[in-house]
């Protein structure tokens, strides 16, 4: 298998090496295979939770985290509220995801990220219904309980935020993954499939062109859907990874429109209006649209498309020595599955194609591998992703050149972090 | 007899599923879980405000009415005429204001987004209004403040005089500044070979033969298309 070769062709180059180099005494892999060098270790003491009775069974009933593990949390920037703007507390409209702090294709619900326009909704879900109307035979309305008996699917899709890793004319060193990438997760959600609910209702697909899908939050947010989508895999969630979709998430019911930017998963879904005109909501036309440097925009850009990232090492990370590390990332395309990642750690020169950590599925994160030996020596590591429908993620100069910098969302571009001599990581822009 | 045409109904209709599979509407209903609702017991949900004015509802208001409304409703967070810009926090560069001023722009390297450049059609306004604003209290205007509020950010923008009086008949026919100013997405708009050796690398010579712009196979079904309006 082709994915594999790179990772055993490196096994292999590190085997050889051991046999050749070392006996030359090569730092690089002093400490590293080497078991006859490694530093000895202290003598193991028995630690005190291996000498009493831990704490009772079940104290929380909805589990937490080790306290060791406080500080993964969303990431939120308070502006102290100066003068002249509004208070904190409705200043708030989004919370970044950690990506740095946590792994792998599925974001607890906890720290999934949150952009919300006028705040969380608290809902009854016995309260709650959803009506679906307009170009249909009849117009009906939905319980949650009802909904629920519907035949459902789970699938797992990423929700990335049109404006995650804003374009920027500078990309200062300090900017952290978090800061960059935090607006984006991904979940396994259950429920049902959209187009079965609208052939509920007898949904008329000759007239049928749009579907104005809204929520019921006090923004009453509402964007147009093409029907396209709509009858394709676009669902209607009410669990996410394995129990009740998170209120600030949508709770009790989010559209699902897999592989498109975060605002038009419409979450607390109340209202699905079938139509034959687009509705040009204010977030489709002073929101959510692309300005190019011409003064022209670009309208119901959806797709996010393919993109990847090194979630480590990155800024605010230190090698602490050389040797043997796994770079690691996560891949994504809204158009499809991610075919392959390659990973470049001489600065974008040479690439070797990366390992997956799982099969990766359509519309998904998947988690990439890189074994990598750090020669202790300034590197600059990159990652680029290709996806089924063969597009390639583009460097930042491609998009800037094509779009300028005006239109801050839909930024695809390859992600560069630079190691120095001390180990030291930071932001880069190749 | 009718066992028998009802037998052979549902022959038919298997059949038709095996070949064509069932129309939509054929399905409506399959699972009897909906409850039919008549339009008349929806209209409170039923809010979408169309750009050639479908759904605008009975009303009006100008911009006297609205002025008087935008002070005390308003300007707390959006400035004095619709030009303080909305003051959520320091870190938002570029927060729009809802009134374009002298020199506003989109074509700048501060391009300054508002209802006066930016926004495509007049009703959007009403719909806006009616369904978020203002921020704290969203759905307590009564429809002759939305059209009132609607009418004095028009007239603010210079897109129509202080005495008209808005309401559903006209509002439609307003031209927005800015109508023409949308394209569909055409993405891909950047195209790469995945390059292994020797790449050349962005700002180098030979990296341009690894930019190509080659927008023919973009996703029209994702397109928002316009309804012809006579403004
Ligand atoms: C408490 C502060 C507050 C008050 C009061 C308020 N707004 Fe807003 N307004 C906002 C915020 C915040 C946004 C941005 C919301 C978002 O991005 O989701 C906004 C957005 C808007 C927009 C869209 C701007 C754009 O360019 O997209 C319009 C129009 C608007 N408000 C009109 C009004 C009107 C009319 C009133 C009075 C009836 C009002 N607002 C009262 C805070 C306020």
């Amino acid at each position: 298998m082709k994915k594999e070769k790179n990772l055993i062709s490196l096994e292999r180059r590190l085997f050889f090496e051991k046999g050749t180099k070392l006996a030359a005494g090569s730092f690089l892999f002093s400490g590293l295979f080497t078991s006859l060098n490694a530093k000895e270790s202290v003598a193991l003491k028995v630690p005190a939770w291996s000498k009493s009775l831990g704490t009772v069974t079940a104290a929380n009933l909805y589990g937490l985290p080790s306290p060791f593990e406080k500080d993964v949390l969303k990431e939120i920037r308070l502006s102290g509220a100066p003068k002249g703007y509004v208070s904190n507390s409705i200043a708030l409209t989004s919370a970044n995801s950690p990506i740095s702090k946590i792994r792998g294709s599925i974001t607890p619900n906890g720290l999934f990220f949150e952009r919300n326009h006028s705040g969380v909704p608290v809902i009854d879900p016995k309260e709650h219904r959803l009506l679906i109307h307009g170009l249909v035979k009849d117009n009906i309305v939905l319980s949650m309980e009802k909904i629920k008996r519907f035949p459902s699917i789970e699938k797992s899709y990423f929700v990335e935020c049109s404006g995650n890793t804003g374009i920027s004319k500078n990309s200062p060193p300090d900017k952290t993954l978090d800061d960059m990438y935090g607006l984006m997760s991904s979940a396994s959600w259950i429920g049902v499939k959209l187009s079965v609910l609208l052939e509920e209702a007898g949904i008329d697909l000759d007239k049928a062109k749009y579907i104005i899908a809204e929520g019921a939050d006090g923004a009453t947010m509402a964007r147009t859907l093409p029907i396209s989508r709509a009858m394709d895999d676009c669902m209607v969630a009410y669990m996410q990874n394995g129990e009740a979709i998170r209120p600030e998430q949508g709770y009790p019911l989010k559209l699902i429109v897999p592989g498109c930017e975060g605002n038009i998963h419409i979450k607390w879904l109340r209202r699905l209006e079938v139509t034959d005109t687009p509705l040009f909501a204010r977030d489709e036309v002073s929101k959510y649209t692309d300005l190019f440097a011409d003064g022209k925009a670009r309208q119901s850009t959806l797709v996010m498309d393919v993109k990847s990232v090194i979630t480590f090492p990155t800024t605010g990370d230190r090698l602490p020595e050389a040797g043997f590390y796994e770079i690691r990332g996560l891949a994504w395309s809204g158009r499809g599955k991610v075919k392959k990642v390659d990973v470049s750690v001489d600065g974008g020169r040479n690439w070797e194609t990366a390992k997956f950590s799982t099969d990766p599925l359509s519309k998904a994160f998947v988690e990439f591998i890189y074994p990598w030996i750090w020669d202790g020596k300034p590197a600059v590591i990159l990652s680029r992703a290709v996806d089924e429908s063969k597009k390639v993620q583009p460097y930042f100069k491609q998009i800037s050149d094509a779009r300028g910098f005006n239109s801050e969302s839909h930024n695809n571009a390859i992600q560069s972090w630079s190691v120095n001599a001390k180990g030291e990581v930071h932001n880069v822009r190749i | 007899m009718y066992v028998y045409s009802a037998l052979l109904k549902s022959i038919l209709a298997s059949l038709f599923l095996l070949s064509a599979g069932l129309y939509a509407e054929e399905r409506a209903g399959q699972y009897q879980l909906a409850e039919k609702i008549s339009s008349e017991a929806l209209q409170s949900w039923n809010i979408s405000i169309f750009p050639d004015g479908k759904n605008l509802p009975e009303g009006k208001g100008d911009h006297a009415e609205g002025k008087v409304l935008y002070d005390n409703l308003c300007m707390s967070c959006h400035g004095e005429n619709g030009k303080g810009g909305i003051k959520l926090d320091p870190y938002r560069g570029n927060v729009e204001t809802l009134v374009k001023s002298k020199n506003d722009t989109l074509v700048s390297d501060e391009p300054q987004k508002n209802i006066g450049t930016y926004w495509q059609y007049a009703p959007l306004i009403f719909d806006y209004i009616r369904r978020t604003m203002p921020y704290q209290a969203p759905k307590s205007l009564s429809n002759d403040e939305v059209y009132a509020l609607t009418a004095y950010l028009l007239a603010e923008n210079g897109i129509i005089s202080k005495d008209t009086l808005v309401d559903k008949n006209n509002l439609a026919k307003i031209k927005m500044p800015n109508v023409d100013g949308f394209i569909c997405d055409n993405r891909i708009d950047t195209k790469s070979a995945p390059c292994m050796k020797n790449c050349p690398l962005p700002g180098e010579k030979e990296f341009n033969q690894w930019i190509k712009i080659d927008n023919k196979d973009y996703l029209k079904s994702d397109c928002l298309v316009m309804p012809e309006i006579k403004f």
